[in-house]
């Protein structure tokens, strides 16, 4: 139940961002800007990984094992959705901080998505290699 | 006329940035959707309206700040605070000066939602290509 009190108040905070503004006080318009292209840059990289799992749907060959070519594309298609998400809420929420002059929002999230793309990468090198042995 | 630090231009960049990423993205969501048939070309119709929409509703962000020719006419749906960044000269007006900033608002959560969108659609292709 508290899941969905907290999912609705999200929802609230996104697809009304004016009533962030009921909140504290005006600050500099300079922290405003400042965090809302920190969300742009987070919505590219969003953007980014979904047409990487575009990208991968259109242009890659088949792979060996089956559907493996479309998991990849669906895996970062999700990706890219989530972190379009998360950037809405961070948005929110460190809009909130600042006007109420508290402390930003502290985020795991960059670490955790730098660590599945290294994986991702490591795994696509593991996979190149073992093709190109496998071929000779 | 440069205001310090540039914060409303450089944010101008940044959602020109963003809507050049978003035209990327439909472009390669339209190219999977063509090669799937009558189902297909409804999806990157809807793609590129939606698309067309965005572009449409983010121009005042992507063009630079809101003039301030006339400060009597809101320029649009942005409710309390008059938001213009005063580059010309100000026509006399009993308002006191309007704060520095174009913050975009409503657009935001909706262009998060939209590149939701396109990932869904990107996934609902992906999965019909393996039924």
């Amino acid at each position: 139940m508290a899941i969905i009190g907290l999912v609705f108040g999200a929802l609230r905070q996104w697809f009304d961002p004016e009533e962030v503004r009921q909140v504290g006080s005006t600050p500099d318009y300079r922290f405003s800007l400042a965090n809302e292209r920190t969300f742009l840059a987070w919505l590219r990289t969003g953007l980014a990984l979904i047409a990487g799992g575009l990208g991968v749907a259109q242009f890659l060959p088949p792979l060996r094992t089956a559907h493996l070519r479309e998991a990849i594309a669906v895996a970062l298609l999700l990706l890219g959705g989530a972190v379009a998400i998360r950037a809405v809420d961070h948005w929110a929420r460190t809009e909130r901080a600042i006007r109420l002059g508290r402390e930003l929002p502290a985020s795991r999230f960059p670490a955790v998505l730098a660590l599945v793309i290294a994986v991702g990468a490591a795994l696509l090198v593991v996979a190149v290699l073992v093709g190109a042995l496998e071929s000779r | 006329m440069t205001e310090p630090g540039r914060q409303v231009e450089r944010t101008r960049l940044a959602w020109r940035r963003t809507a050049l990423a978003m035209t990327v993205v439909t472009g390669l969501l339209v190219r999977l959707a063509l090669t799937e048939g009558t189902a297909g070309v409804l999806l990157a119709a809807t793609a590129l309206l939606g698309w067309a929409g965005l572009m449409f509703l983010l121009r005042p962000w992507r063009a630079g700040p809101p003039p301030r020719a006339a400060p009597q006419t809101p320029r649009k749906a942005a409710p309390q605070a008059p938001q213009a960044a005063p580059q010309t000269p100000r026509a006399a007006t009993e308002r006191p000066p309007a704060p520095l900033t174009t913050s975009a608002g409503r657009m935001l959560p909706l262009i998060a939602f939209a590149t939701v969108g396109y990932a869904g659609l990107g996934v609902l292709l992906v999965l019909s290509t393996l039924g």
